[in-house]
């Protein structure tokens, strides 16, 4: 950009200071950058071992400032979404069979987040969205398969992963008790698939067809037999019950 | 060029003093979008904060165990506690807004959003990182010497070029650089945005949509158009927007890229913020321009 010039008084900084700050600036634009070149530099071989140096060194200043982004806006692609529908039971308000039938009807559940009737002005209900999306991202199934036993560190991660997602369990449904008035309450997962222009425009199917909504599990299910490689993005072609993979998550 | 001058370069860069005016204009839209979030968390204070919060103060410190994200607000289960927090944000937000003590307003609201984001991480998004982010820079800037109550009760002197003003618009464009530089590195990777097909994923999620864009599911070109576009121009904004001639192009895609955001993806708050964050690569006096026009006109 040209200079910006005024008729009027500057204040320049004093040379010394110039030569502090340019340190002091440097140190801090390496710290922006610290987290997203870890984030994008890690694979499931290893993280690179540079950026990672860096993004430890500059940890308190990075997680304390709150730089620590990847920046990953819909990013590597949109992705489906999640939503927690919570029952007042422990089973589910619908049978397999009828969900398979009619789909998944969100309103048999007693609350459901997120939902813009409920939470309103819009931010309010984007807080709730970024709450279902985190509780999506932080779960971990309630047991490994067999298969999965034989590696050790992955089993310590999955321990602390559980951990972590029964704490989180435990402190939605703690609040979400007292607020609906219930004894105890269950929270489901829900994803809602992404739908083609082919089901909405030629089906006339609705962006909130319940159709579109499936209920995640909350185990994991054996390896079927060698065969065809699934997709590994939910499209809407699979038909509603059918998990899938998480992929990038719009915050 | 020699490294004489290139030091001299370097330091022009960060060092040379500069006008308080667009800085002004962030400041004012950012000190209300720090009230505003401050109010929407005082809607569910129960929600977010105390004994029934839906997030514990335990859980919140076992999430940070191994992080530095010491908040407060991590430690205690007082619900007054936080509605004083809250209050104190929003007033320091508003007092920032008007340009009211901005010396400490800003300062002020920038710690206490802070403590707030790592009380509630969970439920933050691309708005906090952005406000966040500005108001952090602001906090070195003179932005409170033009277009506030500081400047009115002083008599509306001239404003002082100075070199942290400067300085403050550097940061803010670099790390904005940043930001668009990962965003489209992180596309890159995505399959749905070389096939074209990712505005048409974008807009067809329920949960996302406020306005329909579903017909641009019938021009499947202008979808394609639409995604590369996106793409392309946040891949190469850390490099054109420096250029003069580019610069005018990459702000006008910002505006419908964000104003895209903000009215088809009921993201109103971030794409407004996103598009003030880009005032940082206008000329301060273009800026002070602007607003003239508009007094006039009114």
């Amino acid at each position: 950009m040209k200079p910006t010039r005024d008729p009027t008084e500057l204040r320049e900084c004093p040379p010394t200071w110039k030569w502090i700050l340019l340190i002091l600036v440097s140190l801090h634009l390496i710290a922006v950058v610290a987290e997203p070149l870890r984030f994008f530099s890690q694979s499931e071989f290893q993280s690179s071992p540079e950026f990672l140096a860096i993004r430890r060194w500059s940890a308190p200043y990075v997680e304390w400032l709150y730089l620590d982004h990847g920046y990953f806006f819909f990013a590597p692609n949109p992705g489906p979404s999640h939503l927690v529908a919570v029952s007042k039971e422990s089973v589910q308000p619908q049978t397999t069979s009828q969900v398979a039938e009619l789909g998944l009807q969100l309103d048999r559940f007693a609350t459901v987040f997120p939902d813009r009737t409920k939470q309103w002005p819009r931010l309010l209900y984007h807080r709730y969205f970024m709450l279902s999306e985190f509780y999506n991202n932080t779960f971990a199934p309630d047991r490994l398969l067999p298969e999965d036993m034989a590696d050790e560190e992955f089993v310590v991660r999955w321990k602390r992963d559980r951990i972590r997602y029964e704490r989180l369990q435990s402190s939605l449904s703690n609040s979400l008790s007292r607020s609906l008035g219930a004894e105890r309450v269950t929270l489901h997962r829900v994803e809602r698939i992404l739908l083609t222009p082919e089901q909405v425009l030629r089906q006339a199917w609705r962006l909130d067809d319940p159709r579109a909504l499936v209920l995640l599990e909350e185990s994991p299910r054996p390896l079927p037999p060698l065969g065809p490689v699934a997709p590994s993005v939910s499209l809407p072609m699979l038909g509603p019950g059918v998990a899938s993979e998480n992929e990038g998550i719009p915050r | 060029m020699t490294s004489k001058t290139t030091a001299s370069s370097l330091l022009d860069f960060f060092f040379r003093p500069g006008m308080p005016y667009a800085l002004a204009a962030i400041r004012i839209a950012t000190g209300a979008m720090l009230a505003y979030i401050h109010l929407i968390w005082m809607l569910r204070m129960e929600a977010f904060f105390g004994p029934n919060a839906l997030l514990s103060s335990e859980f919140i410190r076992g999430l940070h165990a191994e992080q530095w994200k010491w908040t407060y607000l991590a430690n205690t289960e007082s619900t007054m506690l936080a509605w004083v927090h809250e209050v104190v944000a929003l007033t320091a937000g508003g007092c920032m807004c008007l340009g009211l003590a901005s010396r400490w307003s800003i300062p002020i609201a920038w710690l206490a959003t802070l403590l707030t984001a790592h009380r509630l991480a969970p439920f933050l998004f691309g708005l906090d990182q952005i406000v966040l982010m500005l108001t952090m820079y602001l906090c070195i800037a003179d932005s409170g010497s033009v277009w506030s109550l500081d400047a009115h009760l002083a008599g509306n002197k001239p404003p002082i070029a100075s070199w942290n003003n400067n300085l403050a618009t550097r940061l803010i464009q670099l790390h904005l650089c940043v930001i668009y530089l990962f965003g489209g590195l992180g596309k890159l990777r995505g399959w749905m945005w070389w096939d074209g097909s990712a505005t048409w994923f974008t807009a067809a999620s329920y949960e996302y949509q406020s306005s329909s864009l579903l017909w641009i599911g019938s021009v499947p070109t202008l979808g394609a158009i639409a995604t590369h576009a996106t793409l392309f121009w946040e891949c190469s904004y850390s490099t054109l927007i420096w250029n003069r001639w580019t610069r005018p192009w990459m702000l006008a895609i910002a505006v419908l890229v964000h104003g895209g955001i903000a009215i088809f993806l009921g993201m109103i708050t971030f794409g407004v913020m996103m598009i003030v964050a880009n005032i940082a690569f206008i000329d301060p006096l273009a800026v002070r321009r602007c607003c003239s026009l508009g007094d006039r006109k009114v």
